[in-house]
């Protein structure tokens, strides 16, 4: 009888050790870490709060005005980009569309001309072709499920290579803008790709 | 009976005149066409401003009556060239143009006479309501699946419920029998102490089957610690409620959306990005409302619809009146992949650079899965490996380079030689990441 105690003590440890380790590892709760301070990062993460999920009340960063880092450039800053353009200056309006249209050619580099065509199809493909379909005939897969509707082919309508990327980069109708997604260098790349699609 | 006469053919000659004049004003306004051949031009020429269903009000107007507001000559100009009609100095035409913002509609001199009209009676007599397919039809299994499952669930709870009670019944019963057969009451008390267990008495009894049993535990518990500290910060399968019950089966999936559609910056930089409001609202400009045949167990279609609305309610959108406000608040989704700040991760690398390499080796047709797994089969995204040392060193020991790329040729082309020489067989040299240096540690952690 004297050794019972150690008994109960030795199962009830057992037992709440267990359920405390099952309970540890929940699918919805990320697991521990080791040192927590450098796994959660102590600067700003993109797309994050300033806050380490570690210890929230004495690393929220009050710099910000409304506490993200997700922030747009300061108003002004000129991007380098890949080809050197310079910033696109035509607005978002009816008259900055038409102006687009007598833009017949691309600020791309020539010599480049089979690069660029293969990069823009390849970005095409993965922005575009959802909804203008692979060929550009505005038979892509959305438009298949009746998801979207009304995607023209682009041989039926007037566009340029400048009207392309005016529209890329502003949107136009029910087609939004793709500024956020894609880089200019880009944007001509898939403009061009286009024209060519409008051609064959 | 004269005077009679005479009135009767008034009257008839009154009927033959207007219903000539009738006739001829019909015949100018007659909209007389193919109704099918128009709905198909009418999806693929005009939904991308006006309703399908004729009734809402979008970038255009909503048509459905338009028919009998306007002239079939006008229409025909306006949808012809609009443009044209308007600098005509058309009272309609300039009206319209104001009340929408000033956006012009497409011209569309490519539509014959013909194709306008029957554009024109389609809008007149459009086809009833598509007839919804009954659930049973479409998808019975889906449909079924969560109402059989709230069933047995309700079953359970009633059997269990039921269990308990008999159990009761049963407990007392048994006392009641013991009540019954003692005679007096030191004999029921005495009854009572017999069938007591007592634990102690029976641990010691079976002393040897319980010091192995707690042996056993014992090693269990040890590995149940063991395994806990191998997989501290391993967040294999972490899958956590996010704020938009936002499904990657239905988006990639079933629509066949490109991983690098929304998560852009992945083929620019470091990060692979959340995808803000504005690209979601590309697709759900239109998309305003849960239309798919797939529909996860235990969800609806409203479900989808409401979560559809709360993006607009992030992005400060009002779809009935098509305008933004202004006033908008971050969706705050829970990070699921967190890398430490003393790892370095390059996605651009890896899906630019690499991509020809790891889809060969891991065998998968879109790059992102040789890590993130068949996230086209997730409705709620969940971690699908471990994302740990080791495992990314497995693969830079195994993966072969691309030597034809053609950064390395221009730059590289004595040291390519050189690891050539150095690496596998003459004449099947294997170059692995590791070769180039995909081991050392400061090539991440630095």
């Amino acid at each position: 009888m004297k050794k019972t105690p150690s008994l109960y003590k030795g199962f009830l440890i057992l037992l709440s050790s267990g359920y405390i380790l099952q309970n540890c590892s929940s699918k919805s709760d990320p697991k521990r870490v080791y040192m927590p301070d450098i796994y959660y990062s102590k600067a700003y993460e993109p797309y994050a709060d300033p806050v380490s999920p570690y210890r929230e009340e004495d690393n929220r960063v009050l710099l910000f005005k409304n506490g993200t880092t997700s922030l747009l450039p300061v108003i002004g800053t000129v991007a380098r980009t890949e080809d050197d353009s310079l910033p696109y200056t035509l607005p978002d309006s009816n008259e900055g569309y038409e102006a687009s249209l007598k833009i017949l050619t691309s600020p791309l580099d020539l010599n480049q001309k089979t690069e660029n065509l293969e990069r823009g199809k390849a970005i095409y493909q993965m922005n575009c072709a959802i909804c203008h379909g692979d060929i550009g005939d505005g038979q892509g897969e959305l438009v298949k499920n009746e998801k979207i509707l009304g995607v023209p082919n682009y041989k039926d309508r007037d566009i340029t290579i400048g009207s392309i990327y005016y529209v890329i980069m502003y949107g136009r109708n029910n087609m939004g803008s793709y500024a956020s997604q894609l880089t200019p260098a880009d944007r001509w790349k898939i403009a061009e790709y286009v024209m060519q699609l409008k051609k064959q | 009976m004269k005077d009679s006469r005479k009135e009767i053919h008034l009257l008839i000659a009154l009927g033959v005149f207007f219903s000539i004049a009738f006739q001829t004003l019909r015949a100018q306004n007659k909209i007389k066409g193919n109704a099918e051949n128009g709905a198909s031009l009418y999806k693929t020429n005009c939904t991308a401003c006006h309703a399908t269903d004729l009734t809402k009000k979008l970038i255009g107007p909503a048509l459905s009556r338009v028919t009998e507001k306007r002239s079939r000559d006008w229409l025909h100009k306006w949808i012809k060239n609009n443009k044209a009609l308007r600098e005509s100095g058309d009272k309609d035409a300039l009206a319209i143009y104001e009340e929408y913002g000033k956006v012009e509609m497409n011209l569309f001199p490519q539509l014959s006479e013909t194709d306008i009209d029957d554009i024109l009676s389609f809008i007149k007599n459009p086809p009833g309501p598509k007839e919804e397919k009954t659930p049973s039809e479409t998808n019975g299994k889906n449909l079924q699946d969560p109402s059989s499952g709230t069933y047995t669930k309700l079953i359970l709870i009633g059997f269990a419920v039921l269990s308990v009670i008999l159990l009761l019944i049963l407990i007392r019963i048994y006392t009641l029998i013991r009540v019954l057969n003692a005679k007096t009451f030191d004999e029921y008390k005495a009854s009572k102490k017999k069938i007591s267990i007592n634990i102690p008495e029976i641990l010691e009894k079976y002393r040897t089957l319980g010091y192995s049993l707690i042996g056993a535990l014992f090693l269990l518990s040890l590995f149940g610690l063991w395994d806990f500290l191998m997989n501290i910060d391993v967040n294999k399968g972490y899958q956590p409620n996010q704020p938009i019950y936002f499904s990657h089966k239905i988006h990639a999936g079933i629509n066949k959306i490109d991983c690098q559609y929304c998560h852009s910056s992945a083929k620019y930089g470091k990060v692979s990005g959340i995808p803000s409001a504005n690209v979601c609202m590309n697709c759900h400009l239109i998309i305003n409302e849960y239309k798919g045949d797939y529909i996860e167990e235990g969800k609806d279609k409203a479900f989808y619809t409401s979560e559809i609305q709360k993006i607009y309610k992030s992005i400060g959108w009002d779809p009935n009146t098509r305008t933004y406000s202004g006033k908008n608040e971050p969706i705050r989704w829970t990070r699921i992949h967190n890398m430490p700040d003393f790892v370095y991760f390059n996605h651009s690398q890896h899906v630019i650079l690499g991509e020809d390499a790891i889809k060969k080796s891991k065998n998968v047709d879109v790059v992102c899965k040789a890590c993130h797994g068949e996230v086209q089969e997730m409705d709620k995204i969940k971690i699908a490996n471990d994302f740990t040392m080791g495992w990314c060193v497995s693969c830079h020991r195994t993966i072969e380079v691309d030597m034809n790329n053609k950064y390395y040729t221009e730059y590289f082309n004595e040291l390519h030689e050189k690891l050539k020489k150095q690496h596998g067989s003459k004449a099947n040299p294997k170059i692995t990441v590791d070769a180039v240096g995909g081991i050392e540690c400061a090539k991440c952690h630095y």
